[in-house]
């Protein structure tokens, strides 16, 4: 896989431009990608200011991004723009995050701690 | 006194702001980059306007109003729509919401903002610091 899909006919909202080219990087990564590929599952990526959400697909070792939340994901996180920028650019650890009330989270926390790899960029 | 968008003007204006911004030297000292604002036009407005920005460790090197996309090839791109990128300059909507929303959008290398976030929140602030308006 080189490349995280955009929901057919959609434009991302900036959260999930943002978050499509870090992905798109991590994933060239094969220890990466490996450490997702066999996945099933839907997450939520939410910033807290605007309410902007996107929401990631992982099936069949493809990755899929769509705009907004979907009902019931496999697991969310939650955070404004800076603390998610500071997790996204590795500057701020996702656990030590978690533990400080910066990320809110919900769901499987494993899954989670799975997808730090591709949304981390190291 | 309001400053017109898009002039020499309003680029030294918003050099000035960014110099003696104590914020923003603090959050971009490692920021390497120089970019556009690039005004679209949009239902109520015609024109198109771009002002470059040449930013390197909390300083403002060069600002200038540009007539020609090409004659600079920055590594970022802020740009959006008259009305949404007036709202920002009007201070009536929040600059990293209209980001999120995607009213507004950034090319570039993603992983420096992402990197240091505050240093775009804060030259934001300084160019919400002074007053502009738009030419007719």
């Amino acid at each position: 896989m080189t490349e995280v899909r955009v929901k057919k006919g959609e434009e991302l909202n900036g959260l999930g431009a943002m978050l499509k080219e870090i992905l798109d990087q991590n994933i060239k990564d094969p220890g990466k990608y490996r450490s997702v590929r066999k996945l099933s599952a839907s997450v939520v990526i939410k910033e807290a200011t605007s309410g902007v959400a996107v929401t990631l697909i992982l099936k069949g070792g493809e990755i899929e991004i769509q705009n907004d939340a979907v009902e019931k994901p496999t697991a969310y996180m939650e955070a404004g723009f800076e603390n998610l920028a500071h997790i996204t650019s590795g500057q701020l650890n996702p656990i030590v995050a978690l533990l400080t009330r910066k990320l809110k989270s919900g769901g499987n926390p494993l899954l989670l701690l799975k997808i730090s790899n591709i949304m981390v960029l190291k | 006194m309001a400053v017109l968008f898009g002039t020499q003007e309003w680029a030294d204006t918003l050099k000035k702001a960014v110099e003696t911004s104590q914020a923003y030297k603090e959050a971009a000292k490692n920021w390497e980059g120089d970019l556009y604002i690039i005004v679209e036009p949009d239902a109520s407005y015609t024109h198109r306007h771009i002002v470059y920005l040449d930013l390197w460790h909390g300083e403002c090197r060069e600002a200038s109003g540009i007539e020609d996309e090409g004659e600079k090839s920055p590594k970022y791109r802020i740009f959006g729509p008259f009305t949404n990128m007036k709202q920002i300059l009007d201070k009536k909507v929040d600059a990293v919401q209209s980001m999120m929303t995607g009213k507004i959008k950034v090319k570039g290398d993603m992983a420096q903002i992402m990197k240091m976030p505050r240093a775009t929140v804060e030259l934001v602030n300084c160019m919400t610091s002074f007053d502009t308006v738009f030419p007719d």
